[in-house]
């Protein structure tokens, strides 16, 4: 029995740009573009040359490529490239196809799921994908003594979306079967997950073990896995070279070399693609997209973005921990503003912590109108009449849904200014940013996160449930502990009925708009940049790079 | 004195470089009368020049004129501070160096050669980003540092022109301590070059503070400073909002020009060949 927990994907007609924006002063109106019609995503690649070095160009470099460890998009989509999962996503879907398991099947109460492997599959070493290897891949990410664990591993996605993950056993070489402790809803999209990328446990165990019982091998510098790409050589922000793995089960990838190049300027990424030393980019400019539609030689490419850009205040942390103090700040942000002036009218206000592009998002909720008396007077039943300091902390990088991060930064500062709320902003390092907020020293961030998984749970239950409130593998930055919504978010894992699965949602959307432990700002759409003899590529919408496919033009 | 004064006044291209410092330091002086607060954002945004807001605003809604005043403020306070550290450092450093000559010299000369072997620009970078970047102090800092040798080395050779003459040999035969000599008999007569250097440094300074804040090093966004508003301009290069772009640029530029030419109209006027000709 095969469980599609999800509605087919609700592709949102998003024409940005002619909102209400256009008209006001300053703001000039800007053709509106229409994200549709940049969704050139048909497969053209009939007829691949083979060959050639493809240079993909981007904001910023990997934090590490142990793909059970990663957590930012950067290191994700290198991961991808050298990784299988158990089910993968249908190319430029967010539907699960067979991958290094052919065929799957469940018990009658959900609990028990059974894969048969791919038969020939090989990791990069040479060794065999087999169930051992499976169970390896998972065991190491649950069992803290696992020697394929570093003291500084926090695994957090294996921590957000297996906690219903009872044990993983090979029933024989090529049958693995996985147990729940309760239904999981999301659990088939969720081994889709980059995370749950089957690792070569020869690689590990290649260097022997050191004092303390864990493999020396230095996996996350070192990568070994089974994917269509073969780690080479990554030099810190220079470049990460991958090869192509000529034995690869799904067939050969069609480029002889795959060059990740972090270049963090997307102005200076842009002219590296014009000039024709990269082949595509992530991120361009908002500004620059009308130059690159009208230059001959590049591309345009766009899909309506699964992703969330929003205000964390720290819930644990005075003032923050006041409710009126937080509802007084989501009526103080102008997100009309902040989307004018820093995402060039390209993007939409975000109402729910789950994008309007997400199924279950709760289309009921009406957003609160910037409103500074109200705000004042909030922030004065909460003994703030005179306002207060705090800061506000944005990441150094641009991101697919912080198209400017100083100009965001700045505008929620003026925004706070007005009600009386004096903010210090600080620029931080990207992997220093994550790091610090996940341990909560902030008080305010700016942060985002993209679907990972399609499901509601992967935003909801990820940024907003206390079971990922916990310092140090936090993705909930706001720190919210709200009872009923774990209880609603818990019961809605639980749950494979979708009419059910949407009204929990609905309530647990209602009272975080109330609670309001975040401000959601906005969502925007996915834009990548490609030379035009580029063939072959496709924006996959839950995240991710995949380049198997690409090919350069005969 | 009166003779070279004359000299300098007499150098139209030095009249036009104090023009120009002197509309910087107006500038800088009047910025708290500017018609905004150049950390508050107006109700415009990215809106051309008009009556309001005399060369338009920016992205952030911040009045362009406002910021360029207070920018020239900050980029005076900031080089003059950076002088000021330059001078510190260096002008005793080179009296030394100069005076006992030997070893000392040799440590002193040898760490002037290794600092003056890095690009000046590339160096501060380097500080700054040790230092850990982001605020005011650290421009000034890094700054202050790079453009220390030079002074060291003026100072050095001044010293060295002026050891063997009788007046130093006089005050050494009244029995006057080094500290004495240096300060009160050898310093005043190396003021000229100092005074040469100390203007020209005051050109390079704004440029190295400018060119760090651009970098992302300097002050945080919000601040009214030239080189964090041309980084912030910066992506409009290729678009229509030039007013963003061109005020801070041709602000950084006309300043350092402004000093250049007055350095070099106060070389010219103390070159003693020169005085000899007139």
């Amino acid at each position: 029995m095969n469980i599609r927990p999800l509605l087919p994907v609700p592709l949102l007609l998003l024409c940005l740009g002619c909102g209400g924006g256009g008209k006001e002063k300053g703001g000039e109106a800007r053709p509106p573009l229409d994200v549709t019609k940049l969704l050139a995503q048909a497969p053209d690649d009939a007829d691949p040359k083979p060959g050639g070095f493809f240079v993909w160009g981007r904001s910023g470099d990997a934090t590490l490529l142990d793909p059970a460890d990663v957590t930012d998009g950067e290191s994700v989509m290198v991961v991808t490239n050298l990784f299988d999962t158990l089910v993968a996503f249908k190319r430029g879907s967010t539907e699960i196809e067979p991958s290094l398991a052919v065929e799957w099947s469940t018990s009658p109460d959900n609990l028990v799921w059974t894969f048969l492997l791919r038969d020939g599959a090989r990791f990069h070493d040479g060794s065999a994908v087999d169930a051992e290897a499976v169970v390896f891949s998972f065991e190491r990410q649950r069992d803290p003594a696992h020697p394929a664990r570093r003291a500084t591993s926090a695994f957090s996605y294996y921590q957000n979306n297996f906690k219903a993950l009872e044990k993983v056993e090979a029933v024989d070489a090529r049958t693995v079967r996985f147990t729940l402790k309760e239904p999981y809803a999301p659990f088939l999209p969720a081994l889709a997950l980059f995370n749950c990328a089957i690792v070569s446990p020869a690689a590990f165990a290649s260097e022997g073990k050191d004092a303390d019982g864990r493999y020396k091998y230095n996996f996350a510098q070192k990568p070994v896995g089974s994917g269509p790409f073969v780690f080479e050589a990554w030099e810190k922000d220079a470049h990460i070279t991958l090869r192509a793995n000529k034995d690869y089960w799904g067939g050969a990838p069609h480029v002889e070399k795959l060059i990740f190049k972090p270049i963090v300027d997307a102005q200076a990424r842009l002219k590296e693609l014009e000039s024709g030393s990269i082949h595509g980019m992530e991120n361009p400019g908002l500004r620059d997209l009308e130059i690159i539609r009208n230059n001959p030689d590049v591309r345009l490419l766009g899909s309506p973005g699964i992703n969330v850009c929003y205000l964390a205040m720290h819930t644990g942390k005075k003032p923050f921990d006041d409710v009126r103090v937080r509802q007084a700040v989501a009526f103080a942000i102008d997100k009309k503003r902040i989307i004018a002036a820093a995402y060039d009218n390209m993007a939409e206000p975000a109402v729910s912590m789950c994008p309007k592009t997400m199924a279950g998002y709760d289309k009921t909720l009406i957003d609160r109108a910037r409103d500074v008396t109200r705000a004042k007077r909030l922030l004065a039943e909460a003994g703030h009449a005179d306002g207060f300091e705090t800061s506000l902390w944005y990441p150094d990088v641009q991101r697919a849904y912080l198209g400017d991060p100083g100009t965001t930064a700045i505008q929620i500062q003026q925004d706070l200014k007005e009600v009386g709320i004096d903010v210090e902003i600080r620029k931080i390092e990207w992997s220093a940013i994550l790091k610090a907020t996940s341990n909560g020293e902030h008080e305010m961030c700016l942060m985002g996160w993209m679907a990972d998984i399609f499901d509601p749970d992967n935003f909801l239950y990820v940024l907003l449930d206390r079971d990922n409130a916990v310092e140090g593998t936090a993705n909930n930055l706001s720190f919210y502990k709200g009872e009923r919504v774990h209880e609603l978010l818990v019961e809605a894992q639980r749950t494979y009925d979708w009419q059910r699965r949407e009204q929990l949602y609905k309530e647990a959307q209602e009272i975080l708009f109330e609670e309001a432990p975040t401000v959601p700002l906005v969502t925007v759409p996915d834009f990548r940049a490609l030379r035009k003899d580029v063939r072959g590529y496709t924006i996959y919408p839950a995240g991710g790079e995949y380049f198997r496919h690409v090919s350069f033009e005969r | 004195m009166s003779r070279r004064r004359r000299a300098f006044f007499r150098n139209r291209t030095a009249i036009a470089g104090l023009v120009l410092v002197g509309v910087v330091v107006l500038a800088a002086l009047l910025a708290s009368a500017a018609p905004f607060d150049p950390e508050t954002r107006t109700d415009s945004f990215r809106t051309p020049p008009d009556a309001e807001h005399w060369l338009g605003t920016d992205e952030n809604g911040f009045d362009v004129f406002s910021r360029l005043v207070h920018g020239a403020r900050s980029a005076l306070l900031v080089a003059l501070a950076a002088v000021g550290i330059a001078l510190a450092v260096g002008v005793p450093a080179g009296l030394v160096a100069g005076w006992y000559g030997g070893w000392v010299d040799g440590a002193i000369s040898r760490a002037v050669d290794v600092m003056l072997a890095f690009p000046s620009v590339l160096l501060a970078v380097a500080i700054a980003a040790a230092l850990g970047g982001g605020s005011t102090g650290t421009v000034i800092l890094a700054v202050g540092i790079v453009i220390a040798p030079p002074f060291v080395r003026q100072v050095r050779a001044a010293v060295l022109q002026v050891r063997p003459l009788d007046y130093v040999a006089a005050a050494k035969a009244l029995g006057a301590s080094d500290a004495r000599i240096l300060f009160r008999t050898v310093l005043p007569n190396c003021v000229a070059p100092i005074l040469v250097l100390t203007t020209l440094s005051t050109g390079i300074a704004i440029l190295d503070a400018a060119g760090l804040s651009f970098l992302g090093l300097g002050p945080p966004e919000t601040s009214p400073d030239w080189g964090v508003m041309l980084t912030k301009a910066r992506v409009y290069i290729q678009h229509d909002e030039q007013w963003m772009l061109l005020p801070p640029g041709l602000a950084i530029s006309l300043t350092v020009l402004g000093f250049n030419l007055v350095g070099d109209g106060l070389s010219d006027a103390f070159d003693p060949r020169r005085l000899s000709r007139s």
